[in-house]
């Protein structure tokens, strides 16, 4: 595109319109702030190869997209999609984006609340912490308890999180607080190569590397009573967050549709404008079966964080003889998804295919996807910090639904490359850092840690605020980090 | 022959150089899994074989790189060396077979880097330029 066409219209202090030109079929629609909407153009107009302004016009380039091609406050360069990206697509003539789901399906938060106070966790920290790092699998090369068979894996992609409590992992009560009931339908497992089920055989419930962590949190300020009173949440509490996704066997469906969906676009004749941004009609055999293998990953996902639920159960009972009954979950949502929704559409009720990359489902008051209790206030929208930054609820608004197809931010977006943080953060000193803050941090890997180091990720807190501002998500409360796992 | 790290926005982009094309495809993955463990010295007491093909050098480099970590993954590996690497080109399409050999990752010996997700398309490329091959390619972490 020439430079001359790049243009963001300032519709209000949160909202950029990227007008519709060539081959767009929808404009773009950037929620950011002032600064962040500057920094957008400026890296397109400069022709910077990978930047996040082109992916939301590629995406507006696809047939079937819906009202806009959507870009969140934390957004910033993906592979096809922009991360913080969302697009909805008509049923019948939209596409299935594998680009709008990414290679690690339904990666996502499970977050849980303890009885605990901040002096029964101060008291105990070092106990909690080792037991902790002992008990939940993390990093390279790391195994989980359970070691499936393929008929198994095949019960895992059709149950989700329903195989784990039904194998001992959890509580049944565990799967009313989870998107989908913890069981997304329409997950057929023969769409799955027999490669990404062997991958998973002894991956479920396991945390992986790079940005996934397990956090013991404190809820250090609540913004709306009304909201934090429905999540069951207050001032002080001790909160745990859980932040990973379907591991081997997603990266693996990810990287075997790019393949099978850049073939589909040639034989449907679709734009192929990214690589990554390969798809097929929704209802031809290669959109259904893409979109049936990724919600194996979405069940996949399921399992592991209810798998990872029980276990550190088992590790605050093993440390401070905690029951895990009174442990209970609050809420999981996924930010890596495509589903099928009904949104009201100039009017008119439709079923949408709505993809979130990097983007957490942000439903309304009122969306009877949600669990009963929280229907009056709308969804817990769980966005993660990074260590040593405080992570936020936020909850999903009538705006949401109206603006976004009912889609909030999912975290901070990284600004440093992962080099340059290796280089400007060394492992051991951010440790040390952290614990002069009052954080414990355990990893597997000292440059792993150097890699996630806070410094490298976009301020949470300009995030939050223009997620706030802009009343799509409204703030409900922040955590902040005591104890961190990290693989 | 070498391979080094590039900026490249929020994950890591590598690049290897090597007179040969077979060359600089072996550096690429030496690159690859020096991501995951410090793969100098770490042995070859496993080997597993590739037979692979690609419509285009960017394709095969995309798929020889895609199944390294799929197998890596799945067995538990770490690979250093790439014996009897060949790439010949048919008709239509590029061949490559090679064996990779390593070591069993165990994080009681290992220092450990990062997991890789997955190969991506985004600035991948291979040239071969007047002082030999270079190729650059970005990996999800």
């Amino acid at each position: 595109m020439d430079k001359e066409k790049y243009e963001l219209t300032k519709v209000d202090d949160y909202i950029w319109n990227i007008p519709k030109v060539g081959d767009m079929r929808v404009p773009g629609r950037l929620f950011v702030d002032e600064e962040t909407a500057r920094e957008l153009l400026e890296e397109a107009k400069e022709g910077k190869e990978w930047n996040a302004l082109d992916q939301i016009i590629n995406v507006a380039s696809l047939p079937g997209i819906i009202n806009a091609s959507i870009g969140l406050a934390d957004i910033h360069p993906g592979y096809g999609f922009p991360i913080g990206g969302v697009a909805a697509f008509d049923r019948d003539e939209g596409l299935a984006v594998a680009g709008g789901v990414g290679f690690d399906i339904n990666c996502g938060v499970r977050l849980l609340k303890t009885p605990l106070t901040e002096t029964e966790v101060e008291k105990s920290r070092e106990e909690i912490a080792g037991t902790l790092y002992e008990t939940i699998p993390a990093g390279l090369g790391s195994e989980g308890n359970l070691d499936l068979s393929v008929d198994e894996i095949n019960e895992v992609l059709k149950k989700g999180a329903r195989f784990s409590v039904d194998r001992g992992y959890g509580l049944e009560e565990d799967l009313n607080f989870i998107e989908e009931g913890g069981m997304i339908r329409g997950a057929n497992p023969d769409n799955v190569s027999r490669r990404a089920k062997q991958r998973q055989f002894k991956q479920i419930g396991t945390l992986g590397s790079g940005n996934h962590y397990l956090e013991v949190q404190k809820v250090t300020e609540v913004y709306d009573p009304k909201a934090a009173g429905a999540y069951g949440m207050e001032e002080g509490q001790i909160l745990i967050s859980i932040h990973t996704g379907s591991r081997a066997l997603g990266h693996q469906v990810g990287q075997d549709y790019l393949k099978k969906l850049e073939n589909a676009s040639k034989k449907y004749n679709l734009p192929i404008k990214d690589k990554e941004l390969v798809s097929a009609p929704i209802n031809s055999s290669e959109g259904r079966s893409y979109l049936s293998a990724m919600r194996c990953g979405i069940n996949c996902a399921f399992a592991n964080r209810q798998a990872l639920a029980s276990l550190t159960r088992g590790a605050l009972n093993q440390a401070i003889g905690l029951s895990g009954d009174s442990i209970k979950t609050v809420y999981e949502v996924g930010h890596n998804t495509a589903k099928f929704e009904n949104h009201r559409i100039d009017g008119e009720d439709r079923e949408v295919l709505v993809h979130r990359k990097g983007s957490t489902r942000a439903f309304g008051p009122g969306r009877e996807e949600l669990p009963p209790p929280y229907r009056e206030v709308g969804g817990p929208v769980l966005v993660g910090g990074t260590m040593g930054t405080s992570s936020y609820i936020l909850r999903g608004s009538q705006r949401a639904m109206e603006e976004t197809f009912g889609s909030g931010v999912h975290g901070a977006g990284r600004t440093m490359s992962r080099k340059k943080a290796k280089s400007k953060f060394w492992g051991e000193d951010v440790e040390k850092r952290l614990r002069d803050r009052g954080i414990t941090i355990k990893s597997h890997s000292f440059p792993g840690l150097a890699e996630e180091a806070p410094g490298a990720y976009k301020d949470i807190e300009s995030v939050v605020t223009t997620a706030h501002q802009s009343g799509l998500t409204p703030k409900v409360a922040k955590l902040k980090p005591l104890i961190v796992i990290k693989g | 022959m070498s391979y080094s790290y590039l900026d490249h926005g929020a994950d890591i982009g590598l690049e290897a150089k090597h007179e040969t094309l077979e060359g600089v495809f072996a550096e690429a993955a030496r690159g690859l899994f020096s991501l995951m463990v410090d793969i100098n010295g770490i042995g070859t007491q496993e080997t597993v074989e590739l037979n692979l093909k690609g419509s285009s050098l960017e394709d095969l480099l995309y798929e020889w790189l895609s199944e390294l970590i799929s197998l890596s993954n799945l067995k538990g590996h770490a690979y250093s060396e790439f014996p009897n690497l060949t790439i010949k080109k048919d008709d239509s399409k590029f061949h490559l077979k090679a064996h990779a050999s390593g070591t069993r990752i165990d994080p009681r010996r290992h220092d450990l880097g990062t997991e890789v997700k997955a190969i991506t398309y985004q600035g991948l490329e291979i040239e071969e330029r007047d002082e030999g091959w270079r190729c650059r390619y970005v990996v999800d972490v």
